[in-house]
C-alpha cells in the first residue's frame, strides 16, 4: 500500500492523546503561592542586568569550526565577482557530477 | 465501528503502556548505573514515586514568564513523544504505519526537544535560556548523523527494488542485514555504534547533557519547572527513550522469535533493554560531560564520519 502523509489523522490522534494526558495533568496540584519569593526565577548571585542574547546560540559552532571560519573569512575579498565566480564554478561541478 | 473501537483500545494501551515501560526502564537504568558506580541506588519503582510526588507538589510559574507557553509545551512534549510510537511498528504492527513514514518520524522526534526549548525560553530565567540555547546546539548536532543512519536502510531497501522504501513496515519486514554484502554488514555495524551515541544525544544523557548540566547551569532547560509540569517532561523523556529504542529496533534489529505474542513481546523488551543499557546506562556512567565547543565536532566530525563510511560500505 502506498504511504501518503495524512496530517488530519496525525492531528486527530495528537489531540486525542493531548486530552487524555490533559485529564491526568489536571489531577496534579495547580496551586502555588503567587507573588512570593518562590516565583522569582532562580539565579545564584547577582541577577544579570539583561537576558542572555540569542546570538550566543551559535557560539559552540563558531568555537568548534574556528579554523574553517577563519579560512573562509580570509579568502573572501568582499568582491561580488568572486561570489559569481564561485557560483559558476559550483554549478559546473554540479552539472558535471549529474552528467556522469 | 469495531475497527474504530479496537484502534481506540490499542491507543490507550500504547499511551499508558509506553509511560509505564519508560518509567520502568528508567528505574532499571538508575539501578544499573548506581551498581556500576558501587552505589546501592534507588528502588526499581523510584521513577513512579517521583511522578506521584511531582503531581502533588506545587507547580510554580515563574514571575515574568509566558504562562500558557510554559504550561502548554510540557503537555505537547509528552503528547509528541507518545504520538511517535503510533508510527513505529512494534512486533511488526503500527497503529498509524500507513499514514506516515520514516521522514515524518524524524520530524516528530524534533517536537519533544523543541517543546523543551520553547518552555525554557518562555520561563524568564537566565539558566533556562542558556539551557535552551545549548539544547538547540545539541539538536543541530545529532540530527545530521541521525539522518545518515536512517538513510542507510532506505537505500538498501531501494537497491533491492522494493516499493514504499520510506515505510518503516517495509524496512522492518525486510531485515536490512540480509540485503547487503559482507562489506555492507561491516557498514551496518559501524552505523549501529553511531545509533547508540545518537540515542544518548537525543535523550541528553551524559556526555551530551549540556542543556541540563546540573553543576553548571542548575538544571538549565528544566531549572524553573516544578510539580505537574516537570512530571510531564519527566514522563516525556521516559517515553522518548522507548520510542527511540523501538525505532532503531525496526531499522537495525528486527529479529524476533516466531512464537506466541508473550514470547515475542519479551524478546522486544530484551532488545529495548539492550539498547537502553548501552546508549544510556553505559555511556553516561563511563563518560563525563562534553565542552560545548567539543560537542559539535564529535557529532559532525567523528559520528557523522563513521555514519558516512558505514553508508558507503553498503553501496
Amino acid at each position: 500500500m502506498q504511504i501518503i502523509w495524512q496530517p488530519k489523522i496525525a492531528l486527530i490522534f495528537f489531540l486525542l492523546i493531548f486530552f487524555i494526558i490533559y485529564f491526568f495533568y489536571l489531577s496534579g496540584e495547580k496551586k502555588y503561592k503567587k507573588d512570593t519569593f518562590q516565583t522569582m526565577a532562580y539565579f545564584s548571585g547577582k541577577t544579570p542586568s539583561q537576558n542572555i542574547k540569542l546570538q550566543n546560540i551559535y557560539w559552540g559552532f563558531f568555537e568548534d569550526f574556528k579554523k574553517l571560519y577563519m579560512f573562509l573569512a580570509k579568502i573572501q575579498k568582499e568582491n561580488s565577482n568572486d561570489y559569481i565566480f564561485l557560483f559558476i564554478l559550483g554549478s559546473i561541478i554540479f552539472l558535471l557530477a549529474l552528467s556522469l | 465501528m469495531f475497527d474504530v473501537v479496537l484502534k481506540f483500545i490499542m491507543m490507550l494501551i500504547v499511551i499508558f503502556g509506553s509511560v509505564f515501560l519508560g518509567l520502568f526502564f528508567k528505574g532499571i537504568d538508575r539501578i544499573l548505573s548506581a551498581k556500576m558506580q558501587r552505589r546501592i541506588g534507588p528502588p526499581l519503582w523510584q521513577p513512579f514515586y517521583d511522578v506521584r510526588k511531582l503531581m502533588i507538589k506545587e507547580s510554580v510559574i515563574p514571575k515574568g514568564s509566558i504562562k500558557w507557553i510554559f504550561e502548554l509545551f510540557a503537555l505537547v512534549s509528552l503528547t509528541a513523544s507518545i504520538l511517535i510510537l503510533f508510527y513505529i511498528p512494534i512486533l511488526g504492527k503500527s497503529i498509524l504505519g500507513n499514514s506516515g513514514d520514516l521522514v515524518l518520524i524524524i520530524y516528530l522526534f524534533i517536537f519533544p526537544g523543541l517543546s523543551l526549548v520553547l518552555g525554557a525560553f518562555s520561563s524568564n530565567s537566565s539558566y533556562s535560556n542558556l539551557g535552551g540555547q545549548r539544547l538547540i546546539i545539541n539538536m543541530l548536532g545529532y540530527e545530521f548523523p541521525l539522518a545518515i543512519i536512517c538513510l542507510t536502510p532506505v537505500w538498501l531497501v531501494y537497491k533491492k527494488g522494493f516499493s514504499n522504501i520510506f515505510s518503516l513496515n517495509t524496512i522492518y519486514e525486510h531485515n536490512v542485514w540480509g540485503l547487503t554484502s559482507p562489506l555492507g554488514i561491516i557498514g551496518l555495524l559501524l552505523e549501529s555504534i553511531v545509533v547508540f551515541f545518537v540515542i544518548a544525544g537525543e535523550l541528553s544523557k551524559t556526555p551530551f547533557d549540556i542543556d541540563t548540566a546540573d553543576s553548571e547551569i542548575a538544571g538549565g532547560v528544566l531549572a524553573e519547572y516544578s510539580g505537574r509540569n516537570l512530571a510531564m517532561f519527566y514522563m516525556a523523556e521516559a517515553v522518548k527513550m522507548i520510542a527511540l529504542a523501538s525505532l532503531f529496533i525496526a531499522l537495525f534489529f528486527p529479529w524476533n522469535i516466531q512464537g506466541n505474542f508473550g514470547i515475542m513481546f519479551l524478546v522486544y523488551l530484551l532488545k529495548i533493554f539492550f539498547i537502553i543499557f548501552i546508549s544510556s546506562t553505559l555511556i553516561k556512567t563511563v563518560t563525563s560531560r562534553f565542552k560545548i565547543s567539543r560537542l559539535t565536532r564529535f557529532y559532525w566530525g567523528y559520528l557523522s564520519l563513521f555514519a558516512i563510511i558505514g553508508f558507503l560500505f553498503t553501496l
